[in-house]
């Protein structure tokens, strides 16, 4: 049965060509009845049609039986709805432009938000994944230490596997090009807790933990694919990290992240016996781990915050640390959760400003349309039938809307990747997928149905007796007219919110533009060099705190900035362990040996600390506000010596003259925890010479730590990782070649890497806030430019229809000033309530923007206010050309319209 | 206008079988006067209706039709029952009688009191 319907919606013209011809040999038959009973012809065969009911009900009635009359219904309206969209090229194209933008906009974010919130990580069971971090008082994420570790790993009850990972660089060598790459330093069950195991060779085991054993490795697929020719043979074989020859177990999956890290080898973790770095007060690890089966992330909170209270009864300086446990894919997302929420705000209210536009364009071609509908509703089709007729309209504009929106989104996501890959994690897994689609079919469905709706209730709303008379104005015009308006202030009111958040955000990028970054970055060349640990680190002395431990590597930095200093174009050169954008690197405490001191290590005041190598300040362009720069003379003989910036000067001396104090970034001995303390420890005292100017280490919307500068040749501690700076004479990416041969000359097992302008840095740092920036600030002008529309549509709509009444009231002496005030006031009134209405949706919006703002109020008196003109002056201007232009007709025009 | 033809789907089905099943093969216009004249002129029926009706008795394979010519010459569309209709006038017989006779239950006090 259903079958036969079902083909009943096939072969139609055969069916109605059938259904013609039986009615037809009906009609005559009856009609020859009819003659035999002695009618005329022209009344047998009225009585014939009365009869039947007539012929076109009939067929209606017919065909509603014949197909599914609900698919049937369907197709005849689509076709009516392609017929109608064909028929008024210029209204398609708008409605499809702004249905593919803001649609476009929605699938874009939606693949972005689903990929980083909805779409599980790319490990099995996913979900049960969580990052174990411990954290201070006010909740910021710390490190925990390895014995922690081990304790954690081995009481907890929560976990099926706890891993704990730390990440450093290591410097793969023996091949033809050195290179530095991103390794992480894992406890063996790392793998299995992901779930992930290698795709060749073999996973590391706890035997690997075992120090002798730990010389193995695990490449990425990347790397044994770049550095390897992905040679078939490659696990057994040995490859050279950090001067140490380890043996390769494994290689991963492809494309395996973690983090967002892109990891390019995981190695044991596995400490030597007496490793300081394996002792109570260093703390560098944070854990992931599975949770066992039935056990929810609470419970494993709490249960590990029982091993946390054990801890910190036997190591009372770790009082008020806390450990937290929280999902893996909540831990990736969480830096950029606010930008998502807003930016999904943000196109969400684009698409239902899209949506006010549309009805609104509708509601003026319903009007115009009403003769036609009520020409429908007299000759038979029911309200449900000419409602579903429009709605089908509106949906299939919106269907075709979002086919093209589809293809904004792909077109958007070709580019995003590039666009965002420092902004956003995961990037590379957005795509196009069923989601996407569902998404967007769905959006474009709700968005068809909303903008359809009220036009289409407007529209079977008719009288067909009063429609189809010539040009009568009825009451349901005014209704029409109150629901457009109504659109319209609601347009202004969205439009107002999003203007208002893009331009918070473009002050806040201004005042970011205008913080002083403390140096100039213009014309400065940034390399990272880093030396090889093995060859040029004492593990013997460093293990100590020998400041001699570094005294290899400090000898090659000094011997690097020499070497690029004295090459032709170079002004001044210099290095530091950590340059200013990166953020707050190396922090340590503070102890001034002229006041008493604290009573434990952890009253010590926190500071920042660098080292420094040649002509660094000169070289970055930071002012030395008093006393000195550190000269040549600073070296491990003379006596030690440090500069402090002035945020540091203004914190401990108040503003007042720090040279001459002295001061220790090693902590003194009776603070220190007994137990870990080396027998030859002695902490350096240095005398502070001079006074730097303030630089943005951590980021420009930070404000400046204390921060401690030493020197390398003398500093008590070293690195091995440190950052040329170069001040060229003109452009300072042509030293680069000469830069790269000097180091090689010097050490061709030294890679250079990060080899960036300062001013591509100080560009990158704000790439995030100025990406957001700028996508706001795009979608508000498209919302400005929608609201604009649809007022200058409703008043040039308004006007056309009162163009009669003007006529007579100008006849009548109404001066042109007077039509202006009387038209103007509908627009004034409709301007004002979107206004005001926006303002108090826009204070109560803008506090979710908070977290991305610097230095501006969320309810910056000067934007609300200037944002609000902008807005008034816009809408008004909507709003009186068209009221201009009607009072401009000459009265006699104006009477004979219609 | 449009509801018209709902208003009382069953019986009219009914009356299209009976007829067919006392008169043989018959076209949709033979089909309506005989049903006007069977029911004595009292029942004014829209002879539009008759052809959904038919042609859901064929959906649901009733009644099949093919083009045959009329008495007096004329090119249309006859109806007839199939061995499942006929089955279907039986029970649709049975069922209608049934449901008079319990409806003529309730008819009946009121009639005697």
């Amino acid at each position: 049965m259903l079958w036969r319907r079902v083909r009943g919606l096939f072969d139609r013209d055969r069916r109605e060509r059938e259904l013609e011809e039986e009615l037809a040999s009906h009609l005559e038959m009856h009609v020859e009845d009819n003659l035999r009973a002695g009618m005329s012809r022209e009344e047998a065969r009225r009585l014939a049609l009365m009869k039947l009911g007539g012929v076109e009900h009939t067929k209606e009635l017919y065909r509603d039986r014949r197909g599914l009359p609900m698919v049937d219904m369907l197709v005849q309206d689509v076709r009516l709805g392609l017929r109608m969209m064909r028929r008024s090229p210029g209204f398609t194209g708008v409605a499809l432009l702004v249905l593919a933008l803001g649609i476009g906009a929605n699938t874009v974010m939606f693949s972005v938000v689903a990929t980083l919130l909805l779409r599980p990580l790319p490990y099995p069971e996913s979900s049960r994944l969580q990052l174990v971090q411990t954290v201070d008082q006010s909740h910021r994420p710390t490190a925990a230490a390895p014995p922690d570790y081990y304790v954690y790993r081995s009481a907890n009850r929560g976990f099926l596997h706890l891993a704990a990972f730390y990440s450093r660089p290591f410097d793969l060598t023996g091949l033809e090009e050195p290179e530095r790459i991103r390794v992480l330093i894992v406890s063996s069950e790392f793998l299995a807790t992901l779930r992930t195991p290698p795709a060749r060779g073999r996973d590391l085991g706890t035997a690997d933990e075992q120090w002798g054993n730990h010389r193995v490795v695990v490449l990425s697929d990347g790397l044994w694919r770049r550095r390897f020719a992905a040679d078939p043979a490659m696990v057994g074989k040995r490859i050279t990290l950090d001067s140490e020859a380890r043996t390769v177990v494994g290689v991963l999956p492809p494309r395996f992240r973690f983090l967002g890290l892109d990891v390019q080898a995981l190695v044991p973790m596995a400490f030597a016996p007496g490793d300081n770095m394996n002792s109570h007060n260093n703390y560098f690890l944070t854990m992931v781990g599975r949770l066992a089966a039935g056990v929810t992330a609470e419970r494993a909170e709490a249960d590990l915050g029982r091993i946390s209270e054990a801890i910190i009864a036997e190591h009372p300086e770790n009082r008020g640390s806390a450990i937290e446990v929280r999902s893996l894919q909540g831990a990736l997302v969480a830096g950029v959760k606010p930008t998502l929420i807003v930016l999904s705000a943000t196109v969400g209210f684009v698409l239902l400003i899209a949506c006010a536009n549309l009805a609104n364009l509708l509601l003026a071609r319903a009007a115009v349309r009403r003769r036609e509908i009520a020409l429908r509703v007299a000759i038979g089709a029911s309200r449900r039938r000419v409602l579903g007729q429009l709605l089908t309209e509106s949906v299939l504009l919106a269907a075709c809307g979002g086919a093209l929106a589809l293809l904004v989104a792909w077109l958007c996501l070709g580019s995003i990747n590039t666009l965002s890959q420092t902004v956003l994690p995961r990037t590379e897994d957005v795509r196009l997928d069923g989601w996407v689609l569902a998404f967007t079919a769905a959006v474009a469905l709700v968005t068809g149905a909303l903008f359809g709706l009220a036009p289409a209730l407007r529209g079977v709303d008719v009288d067909p007796g009063d429609a189809l008379k010539e040009g009568t104005r009825t009451a349901g015009d005014a209704r029409g007219h109150r629901v457009r308006a109504a659109l319209v202030a609601s347009e202004i009111a969205m439009s107002l919110v999003l203007l208002i958040g893009a331009g918070l955000m473009i002050e806040s990028m201004r005042r970011l533009g205008r913080v002083e970054a403390g140096f100039d970055p213009r014309g400065v060349l940034t390399v990272q060099l880093g030396v090889p640990r093995r060859k040029y680190v004492d593990a013997e002395l460093d293990r100590r705190f020998s400041p001699l431990a570094y005294a290899r590597a400090a000898r090659f930095f000094a011997d690097a900035v020499e070497q690029v200093r004295v090459l032709p174009g170079v002004r001044a050169a210099g290095a530091i362990s950590g340059l200013p954008l990166m953020g707050e690197v190396w922090g340590k405490n503070v102890t001034f040996y002229d006041r008493p001191l604290p009573a434990t290590i952890r009253d010590l005041p926190p500071i920042q600390y660098r080292v420094v190598v040649g002509d660094y300040f000169r070289a970055l362009g930071v002012p030395i506000l008093a006393g000195r720069a550190f000269t040549e003379a600073d070296t491990g003989e003379g006596a030690k010596v440090a500069i402090v910036n002035r945020e540091m000067a203004r914190r401990y001396w108040n503003d007042g003259d720090p040279i001459g104090k002295v001061l220790s970034v090693n902590p003194p001995l009776p603070l220190m925890p007994r137990g870990t303390v080396p027998a030859d420890y002695e902490p350096a005292l240095l005398t502070v010479v001079g006074v730097a100017g303030d630089v943005h280490y951590g980021a420009l919307s930070t404000p400046p730590l204390p921060v401690v500068y030493a020197p390398f040749a003398q500093g008590s501690e070293g690195t091995t990782t440190m950052y040329l700076v170069v001040r060229a004479e003109d452009d300072p990416l042509r030293l680069v070649p000469a830069v790269r041969e000097r180091i090689r000359q010097i050490d061709p097992d030294v890679p250079l890497s990060a080899v960036q302008t300062m001013d591509a840095r100080v560009s990158a740092s704000v790439a995030q806030p100025r990406l957001q920036t700028i996508v706001l600030a795009a979608f508000a002008s498209l919302a400005l430019f929608l609201a604009a529309v649809g007022t200058y549509g409703v008043m040039s709509y308004a006007a056309r229809q009162r163009t009669r009444e003007i006529g007579i009231r100008m006849a009548l002496g109404a001066t042109s000033r007077a039509i202006l005030v009387l038209l103007l006031r509908k627009g004034l009134v409709m301007v004002g309530t979107g206004l005001a209405v926006g303002l108090v949706g826009a204070v109560a919006l803008m506090r979710g923007l908070r977290s991305l703002l610097f230095g501006v109020s969320t309810t910056d008196p000067l934007v609300f206010a200037g944002i609000t003109a902008i807005l008034a002056v816009v809408g008004l201007a909507a709003a009186w050309m068209p009221a201009r232009r009607a009072t401009r007709l000459a009265p006699v025009t104006a009477l004979r319209e219609e | 206008m449009a509801d018209k033809a709902d208003v009382q789907p069953g019986t009219l089905a009914l009356m299209v079988l009976k007829t067919l099943q006392a008169m043989g093969p018959l076209h949709g216009y033979g089909v309506a006067r005989r049903i006007e004249q069977t029911s004595g002129l009292l029942l004014a029926i829209n002879y539009g209706t008759l052809y959904p009706a038919l042609l859901r008795l064929e959906q649901e394979g009733y009644v099949t039709s093919e083009w045959g010519v009329s008495d007096n010459n004329r090119r249309a569309k006859f109806y007839r029952l199939t061995p499942a209709g006929r089955r279907q006038v039986d029970k649709e017989a049975r069922d209608w009688e049934r449901t008079a006779a319990i409806l003529a239950r309730f008819f009946a006090p009121k009639a005697s009191r």
